[in-house]
């Protein structure tokens, strides 16, 4: 069970050994003295050799990029598209988007301009896609894991104190333990988290990165997981180890966001840089992934700690 | 006096309301399906007005009390022999269960647009429609089809796997023995379909 990445929870009880909580993603390397200042620039690179490694992963199958028109989406599009091997896949009908009508209300000039006349699209179906071994998917999948997330609760200021959260944590569990589980945590990062943008990209870190990662064989209910702690398959493009090296140097800088959209400048950058529609860096985030139809099914966990999907509980 | 609308799935053998739904409009009610998910149930609409002594008709029902049957369009109050508390406590939970699941997938489709959004409506000519896509957004004749199928083929799809989803929820629910197995899987219906409002089943039981 893919849930805590880095062990932690067993330092505050044991765990039980049924559940099998284990970690699927490989220890960030970093290195955290003789930092550089040129994150843009990097950013702006690892997108490149990223992209890179996603056609040398591909092989002979198809790339089908899960599109849904968001700034992470459309940044790992960009950087197909600007790739030498991009004019080849497309010309032989390897290249494709699964997308849908979100995507294109999202970012409707990205559409008209790069993607009608261009690239074939169809709508996103993930159980079709995941079955069907011609395909490699790409996704912009944990993008929010590697600058801060663009879910952190809206303060006036992501920058200010992790203290001023704990309050807020304790007004929605009046038990405390919310507050001071988060607390915990905190202690555990390789660095001192000083900022509320920290302390969610940390917890992000520890306990949502991998279940993001799982979300197109949670959405599909497939069976074989074969690659699911791979990239073979599923490519979460921003779950590339020079991403996790990146975002664990650039977080222990305590980046400075001056408003909302700052979160996601980097890649906003790297967009306008290829569109030259400047206008893109104001752009609203609308949660467009929320508008892609899909189905979640729940795992129950039974008082012997035995485990099932609700289809075959209730075929049993 | 205020006139009172219930659609209604009777239990046949003794004519109790297993499950009641008051519309408030009845003259601007639209029609949904009713969960009838067990073939011993009957479909029963009382449109009237109520007399005194059933002003409070809610809670003879909650008590298994409440009966009706197709040919007297009347209700009554009578208890529930005890040989079928079992069973109609399980139909009601089935019904329930059902109703909230067709209540759930019809606000998909409405967020979705998928009920009756005229570009998945195939009588429509295609060139017709594309003139309008090239005129309104400025596109060439051939990515217009290509936006209109890809709209289309998303509405059928969706609607294919809501569709299926329902379908499968009945069978699933009309096959369950006991309302502990039905409750378990109300349980992980609620996840599979993201409802954040879902009844309590046990209020209603």
């Amino acid at each position: 069970m893919p849930v805590d990445r880095f062990n932690l929870l067993e330092k505050f009880e044991p765990q039980p050994k049924e559940l099998q909580f284990v970690n699927i993603v490989p220890d960030p390397k970093f290195n955290l003295t003789n930092l550089t200042t040129d994150w843009q620039d990097r950013f702006w690179a690892l997108m490149d050799e990223t992209a890179s490694n996603v056609y040398k992963t591909v092989g002979n199958r198809s790339i089908v990029v899960m599109y849904s028109g968001g700034i992470d989406s459309t940044a790992v599009l960009v950087s197909l598209m600007k790739n030498p091997n991009y004019k080849e896949m497309l010309s032989s009908g390897r290249f494709k988007l699964a997308m849908s009508t979100s995507s294109i209300l999202e970012n409707p000039n990205f559409f008209y301009s790069h993607i009608l006349g261009t690239i074939p699209f169809f709508p996103a179906d993930y159980i079709t896609l995941m079955n069907d071994p011609d395909i490699l998917l790409v996704t912009g999948d944990c993008g929010d894991n590697v600058i801060g997330s663009t879910d952190t609760p809206m303060v006036n200021d992501l920058n200010a104190s992790k203290s001023l959260l704990w309050p807020y944590f304790d007004s929605i569990d009046k038990s405390g333990k919310t507050s001071k589980f988060a607390q915990e945590i905190c202690k555990f990062a390789p660095f001192e988290i000083d900022s509320i943008n920290q302390v969610y990209w940390w917890i992000g870190q520890c306990f949502t990165y991998q279940g993001e990662m799982c979300r197109p064989y949670e959405w599909s209910q497939t069976t074989d997981l074969t690659n699911l702690a791979t990239q073979n398959k599923v490519y979460r493009f921003f779950m590339d180890d020079v991403f996790n090296t990146f975002s664990f140097e650039h977080m222990s800088t305590d980046p400075c966001y001056t408003n909302y959209n700052d979160v996601r400048k980097f890649a906003r950058t790297y967009i306008v840089d290829y569109t030259k529609d400047s206008s893109y860096l104001n752009k609203i985030k609308s949660f467009s992934i929320r508008y892609l139809l899909r189905f979640t099914f729940k795992t129950a966990i039974y008082e012997d700690l035995t485990y099932s999907t609700h289809i075959e509980k209730i075929n049993s | 006096m205020n006139s009172t609308y219930l659609r209604m799935l009777v239990f046949q053998p003794t004519g109790h309301v297993v499950w009641v739904h008051e519309e408030s409009q009845p003259a601007q009610c639209l029609p949904r399906r009713i969960p009838n998910v067990g073939k011993e149930l009957d479909y029963v609409i009382f449109n009237g007005t109520l007399k005194p002594a059933l002003y409070n008709w809610y809670n003879d029902f909650k008590n298994y009390k409440l009966i009706s049957h197709t040919d007297s369009q009347t209700l009554r109050v009578i208890d529930l022999p005890d040989e079928f508390v079992n069973t109609v406590r399980l139909m009601r939970a089935k019904c329930y269960v059902m109703w909230s699941i067709i209540n759930n997938i019809e606000i998909q489709k409405e967020k979705f647009d998928l009920v009756s959004n005229p570009i998945a409506n195939t009588d429509i000519d295609i060139n017709k429609l594309s003139a309008i896509f090239e005129t309104q957004l400025g596109i060439t004749q051939q990515d217009s089809k290509k936006l209109i199928q890809f709209k289309r083929d998303e509405i059928l799809q969706n609607l294919e796997y809501l569709n299926l989803a329902e379908i499968r929820a009945e069978l699933i629910l009309s096959q369950a023995t006991t309302v502990d197995e039905v409750t378990a899987y109300f349980e992980l219906v609620k996840t599979e379909l993201m409802m954040t409002q879902a009844i309590i089943l046990d209020k209603l039981l």
